[in-house]
């Protein structure tokens, strides 16, 4: 098919949010994992998942932003609007796209990093070794507790096939990405005030031990990354869902100046506080690496943690 | 429990509701439903409650009003009690909400703010 609209395009973080700076490359539009919290359920795409044959575009696209954008670094972002690893032909494509960057960066002396992102196990299947001049290839996986898996992201792969995924991905030369995103409050054990509190603490729980059980079995020399982010859903997302009585449909959400719906400040500052502090006890260094996807400056302030970008953040692996 | 069954005690001549007042109370209704299937008897004892006590409809009406908000956000309903509370903030920042960087306010209201926003 045919991409008629940018196949790059720089992050839209909204209003008052931290941006990490990351370019969007739109290799195809849709996912038939059926996410509840997807946004793409939301807009306007095409009914079946698509990817976009027109390089020649996307190679134009990219001359422009190396000649027009003296930094040297920049981070692609290969996963929002589609996933990645979707199927044989996503894969194909998007290492078509790699090597346009690959000759591209070479020759205007940049470097890229690009994060492929999925929720599969398909890089057992076809996965392979990415090896392009100028380009560090960043595997990024979703984790999520099993139950929440069951409930929310029901056509993806498991928590322990993604756990391994992480780890083939280190054996192929990919850095890793560890995404704890959306973190879903559930389950929702009631409404009462201790109800809350107790679904909080379970909630908090179950991740410390995720984070444990993953980053035991990652070799930190390629761990990139670890972002947070709890749930946010848009004014039309939390319409709908509210209308189907999905579980996502929290109760204490407000509405935050971007125009999306988040768990109230407190709750999200306890999680992020606790999940970090967890992730210093293993091993302190690893503060370096972690970000606060779509978090306002004085939410990363109240965690300690730097503001930094994706860039930024990458320079360490040069 | 259906929306008829609400409509009626939201609009049941013991209380005083306004209309925003009602669409955030039926709203709240929808939302905490998904999580307790009960929740139409709760809302119900405690409206029985209120106007057991009160004759006054407005009185009534915004007792009842504050308890769903209080239903509606557990964690968050005291500390809103609380910001409001504080002298001089509403100086600062007209729409009362926890998303806001308290640290490009006076440093005398920080900590407190601190301790308000950032802990369950």
């Amino acid at each position: 098919m045919i991409r008629k609209t940018r196949f790059i395009n720089k992050y839209d973080y909204g209003k008052n949010i931290v941006e990490l700076d990351e370019y969007v490359v739109s290799l195809g539009t849709n996912c038939s994992l059926k996410c509840e919290y997807c946004y793409l359920k939301f807009s306007k795409t095409p009914p079946k998942p698509t990817i976009y044959e027109n390089l020649n575009k996307l190679k134009e696209e990219l001359l422009s932003l190396f000649t027009q954008n003296p930094q040297k670094i920049f981070y692609f972002n290969f996963g929002e609007t589609t996933d990645s690893f979707l199927t044989k032909k996503h894969f194909e494509i998007l290492e078509k796209i790699v090597e346009i960057i690959s000759i591209l960066s070479k020759e205007y002396k940049k470097f890229c990093f690009i994060e492929f992102r999925t929720k599969t196990s398909n890089i057992f299947k076809f996965g392979k070794k990415i090896n392009y001049q100028n380009i560090k290839p960043i595997y990024a996986t979703t984790l999520t507790p099993q139950l929440t898996i069951e409930e929310f992201e029901k056509g993806t792969a498991n928590l322990e096939e993604r756990i391994k995924t992480l780890q083939l991905a280190e054996s192929l030369g990919f850095l890793t990405g560890v995404r704890f995103e959306p973190i879903i409050l559930y389950p929702v054990l009631g409404v009462t005030y201790n109800e809350l509190l107790t679904s909080i603490e379970n909630l908090i729980e179950t991740y410390k031990n995720l984070i444990k059980d993953t980053l035991e079995k990652l070799n930190f020399d390629y761990l990139h990354s670890i972002s947070l982010s709890t749930l946010r859903l848009t004014k039309k997302q939390f319409k709908i869902l509210k209308q189907q009585q999905s579980k996502l449909c929290f109760f204490e959400m407000f509405l935050c100046p971007d125009g999306k719906f988040r768990y109230s400040r407190p709750i999200r500052l306890t999680i992020y506080n606790k999940l970090i502090n967890s992730i210093k006890d293993i091993t302190p260094n690893l503060t370096q690496k972690i970000l606060l996807s779509f978090e306002p400056e004085y939410i990363w302030k109240n965690c300690k943690i730097k503001l930094k970008t994706l860039p930024e953040l990458s320079q360490i692996f040069l | 429990m259906n929306k008829q069954t609400l409509e009626k005690l939201i609009n049941s001549p013991k209380v005083h509701l306004t209309h925003s007042q009602k669409n955030f109370i039926k709203e709240t209704y929808e939302l905490l439903s998904i999580f307790n299937q009960q929740l139409y008897t709760i809302f119900e004892q405690e409206f029985k409650k209120i106007t057991s006590i009160e004759n006054n409809k407005f009185k009534a009406g915004e007792k009842f009003f504050e308890y769903v908000q209080q239903m509606r956000y557990p964690i968050s309903f005291l500390k809103l009690q609380k910001l409001k509370k504080i002298k001089n903030l509403k100086k600062y920042i007209s729409n009362l909400t926890f998303e806001f960087n308290e640290e490009l306010l006076p440093e005398e209201l920080q900590k407190e703010l601190k301790e308000i926003l950032n802990k369950l």
